[in-house]
């Protein structure tokens, strides 16, 4: 399954998204709030990206940003662009922005029940905008929602789709807002952690189903996550972002085997996996995420990192490219990637290296060095 | 072999549903928890998983008698607990500890660090003044909290440095054992390691025993020495962590591990998940017999009839299935299941509803309370 979605990516190299440079602040009592500070990223078509980092880290301001939806005050996009389709989104007028959002780019959130008026039949719901943006007549609309309730898992449609939302637990609620959300068949699906609220059993029904639609329907989407498990499962690229800023972005498979960030190594290391014991303990990223509404002019991670060097509180570092298509904003991002700290690596290796990292430069040798000690 | 700590008997805490405003009746029972038999050894951790609302909270609850159980025994220190008047309760416990899973909400607000902390000792009159004051700053010292801080008020601390401090209430005055509620679901992730670990150093250190219920069973696999799982207010399976990994012997079980989400793409490729079909059902009105056979692929007709007993199927390893009579079922499901998957993979994957789906809630416009 995997392996035609990889080959799906590689023909649609057209960009659906575009983002550049964007910036979204907030105006809070205690200063602006920079939730999202210069974030550039690309969608390609049916391409399906995670976004993964921690809370507050502005995973989605930057897509409420793109969708033209950030309250106003307090917030404000402070600058960039985003492209869509061809056009541009941050200039569109309000009008052309509900008429996008309505028909070409779809969300699903965390809580259903935000998109779902609770006072209304579902029925309603689902056929409306089928009536205005796509023409449809209200028997043809009806034919066409029921079919993607039943496209969604939802048992008797028929039945169903005259029931009010608190008549569905929180699964099936969360099943009806996919279908809202496909039913106009957009370009682009943004899931704002979609299976967070849920159950395991019923969030692994929810992401099959995802998985499905994508590539039934080659809808790109954007899944919004804290867990690095629902990505490696289904994501082509992930961007890992911190404080309001892109710490990496690469694909899937390449995050995992050689993180090229001391942020991604370190999320990594501190998450618990089910196919290990407890034989290894866990490295935690000591300390806490900073606070963005205080200018921060180095890198945001620097307080955290095992790999700071004096450069790093003062100037911000770039996105360097260590392989094709994988980008890192670490002034020592080669050095980590040449490391080698992805999910296969020891707690004890990346222990060691840290150590080193800690008292300078690290090249080929040196971690050559370490691997024979290892074996020994 | 280690020593039985607490010894659990057929408990079970059940909640009345009551209807009617002006004659208030007992219409039904939520069955919170439905008949668990099992021990807690001393200095292991119990890891309890299972799914919302089935009834982990509630078993802790139990079990350290915040709940009065409904019926069954908890056997500590050769005393039924249950059985206890509140005042011969009282001196034990101290022993008997919880963690919250709501940092914010488990802390009096208007209270300082300080007096959170220390309450424990003052209401098993333990230390007060200036002895309370020191342990307070030895406590803070130990979970790894600036001990200068002793004044400040929860809002000023961080998600993580509350846990610490509920932490440090818990281990006030010495406990044998915690029930630890959930204490890192509300905590960032980066966060989490951290306390994971500082309960680890903790438990070596004061050799204590914890109940860790968590929904994340990554996280239960990694603290826990063996590991509960829990579906609809009963036990459905016991072993070690391990075995219940490689070996899951209860269909639910095997689901839950199947759905859980890796973070390494390369494992997640070859992984084969089960999907079950539908809903949980409620615990006002449980499905007959295995009340997992509702959403068991492998169900047939005695699931319906006849409730599985929690047995011994290998050495430690405790399982309520009746494939363990009938172990040859499993493989022909899975055999036939094989065949299909193919077939599935080309049509869209529309799960069907399973026959016994729950009917559209009917229960849960109805009034609940204790
Ligand atoms: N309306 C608002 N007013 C002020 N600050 C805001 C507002 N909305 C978001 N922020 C701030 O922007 C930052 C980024 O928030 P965002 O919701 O994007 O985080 P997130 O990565 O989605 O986190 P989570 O995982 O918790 O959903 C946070 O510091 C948040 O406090
Ligand atoms: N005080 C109470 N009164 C009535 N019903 C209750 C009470 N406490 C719990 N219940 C019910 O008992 C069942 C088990 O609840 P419990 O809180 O133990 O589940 P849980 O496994 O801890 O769930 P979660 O993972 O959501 O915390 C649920 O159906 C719940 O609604
Ligand atoms: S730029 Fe410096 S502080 Fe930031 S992640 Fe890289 S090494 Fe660490
Ligand atoms: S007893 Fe039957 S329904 Fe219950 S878990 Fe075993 S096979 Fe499934
Ligand atoms: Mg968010
Ligand atoms: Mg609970």
């Amino acid at each position: 399954m995997k392996s035609d979605d990889t080959s799906r990516t590689e023909h649609a190299d057209d960009v659906l998204l575009k983002v550049r440079d964007l910036k979204t602040y907030f105006d809070t009592d205690d200063g602006e709030v920079r939730a999202v500070d210069g974030v550039s990223f690309e969608i390609k078509r049916g391409e399906c990206v995670g976004v993964v980092g921690e809370s507050g880290s502005g995973k989605s301001v930057c897509q409420i940003s793109i969708l033209g939806l950030i309250p106003s005050p307090p917030g404000r996009i402070a600058g960039g662009e985003v492209t869509f389709d061809g056009r541009d989104l941050l200039g569109a007028s309000k009008k052309q922005l509900r008429s996008i959002r309505g028909n070409e780019i779809s969300m699903i959130w965390q809580d259903p029940m935000s998109s779902l008026n609770p006072f209304l039949k579902i029925s309603r719901q689902l056929i409306e905008p089928l009536q205005t943006h796509q023409g449809l007549s209200k028997e043809e609309a009806r034919e066409k929602a029921i079919a993607m309730l039943e496209k969604v898992g939802i048992p008797g449609p028929r039945e169903r789709i005259d029931q009010y939302p608190h008549q569905f637990s929180g699964g099936m609620r969360q099943r009806v807002m996919i279908a809202m959300a496909l039913l106009c068949e957009p370009k682009l699906l943004i899931a704002d952690e979609p299976t967070t609220a849920l159950d395991v059993t019923i969030q692994a029904q929810i992401l099959e189903l995802i998985k499905d639609l994508r590539r039934d329907l080659g809808t790109s989407v954007i899944v919004i996550t804290h867990d690095l498990g629902v990505v490696a499962g289904m994501a082509d690229r992930i961007i890992v972002m911190y404080a309001g800023r892109v710490m990496e972005v690469t694909a899937a498979d390449k995050l995992f085997e050689s993180p090229g960030h001391p942020y991604t190594v370190g999320l990594l290391k501190s998450v618990p996996r089910l196919d290990r014991g407890h034989e290894e303990r866990l490295i935690p990223i000591e300390g806490r995420p900073p606070d963005t509404s205080k200018p921060i002019p180095g890198c945001p991670f620097a307080p955290r990192c095992a790999w700071a060097v004096s450069k790093c509180t003062r100037e911000r570092p770039p996105l360097f490219e260590v392989a094709p298509g994988h980008r890192s904003a670490c002034w020592r991002a080669s050095e980590v990637y040449q490391a080698r700290l992805g999910s296969k690596a020891t707690t004890a290796r990346v222990t060691r290296v840290e150590e080193l990292a800690g008292r300078g430069s690290i090249n080929e040798s040196m971690l050559a060095e370490l691997d024979a000690e290892g074996r020994s | 072999m280690a020593e039985t700590l607490l010894t659990i008997e057929n408990l079970k805490m059940h909640f009345p549903v009551y209807r009617g405003a002006l004659v208030r009746r007992e219409v039904n029972r939520v069955r919170a928890v439905d008949g668990l038999s099992f021990d807690i050894y001393e200095g292991e951790t119990l890891g309890l998983v299972g799914e919302s609302g089935c009834g982990k909270s509630t078993t802790g609850r139990s079990i350290i008698q915040l709940y009065r159980p409904t019926e069954g025994k908890v056997v500590f220190d050769g005393k039924n607990l249950c059985d206890l008047p509140e005042n011969e309760l009282h001196p034990l416990r101290r022993d008997l500890q919880m963690i919250f899973q709501d940092p914010y909400g488990s802390l009096n607000p208007r209270m300082t660090v300080g007096d959170i902390i220390a309450e424990p000792l003052k209401v098993h009159k333990l230390a007060s003044g200036k002895a309370a004051r020191e342990r307070v700053q030895e406590l803070m010292e130990i979970v790894g909290l600036d001990p200068r801080f002793i004044r400040r008020y929860p809002h000023e601390f961080s998600g993580g440095q509350r846990q610490r401090i509920g932490i440090a209430r818990a281990l006030a005055c010495e406990p044998r054992f915690i029930v630890c509620d959930e204490p890192i679901s509300a905590l960032d992730v980066s966060i989490q390691a951290q306390i994971m670990n500082l309960m680890e150093d903790l438990q070596n250190e004061f050799n204590l025993t914890y109940l860790f219920i968590a929904h994340d069973l990554a996280a239960v696999r990694h603290i826990s020495d063996r590991i509960a799982v829990m579906y609809l207010g009963k036990m459905a399976e016991l072993a070690d962590g391990r075995q219940i990994y490689d070996n899951p012997l209860h269909p639910y079980t095997e689901a839950l591990i199947s759905a859980v989400p890796i973070p390494d793409p390369e494992v997640e490729k070859t992984r084969q998940r089960i999907v079950l079909e539908g809903d949980v059902p409620s615990p006002l009105n449980p499905p007959s017999g295995c009340v997992f056979h509702t959403r068991c692929p492998y169900a047939w007709e005695r699931c319906a009839m006849e409730v599985p007993r929690f047995e011994q199927a290998e050495p430690g390893h405790y399982v309520a299935c009746h494939l363990i009579d009938e172990p040859m079922r499993r493989e022909r499901v899975k055999g036939a299941k094989a065949g299909a998957t193919s077939e599935k993979a080309a049509s869209p994957a529309t799960p069907s509803s399973s026959p016994a789906s729950p009917p559209p809630d009917a229960e849960r416009s109805e009034e609940v309370s204790a």
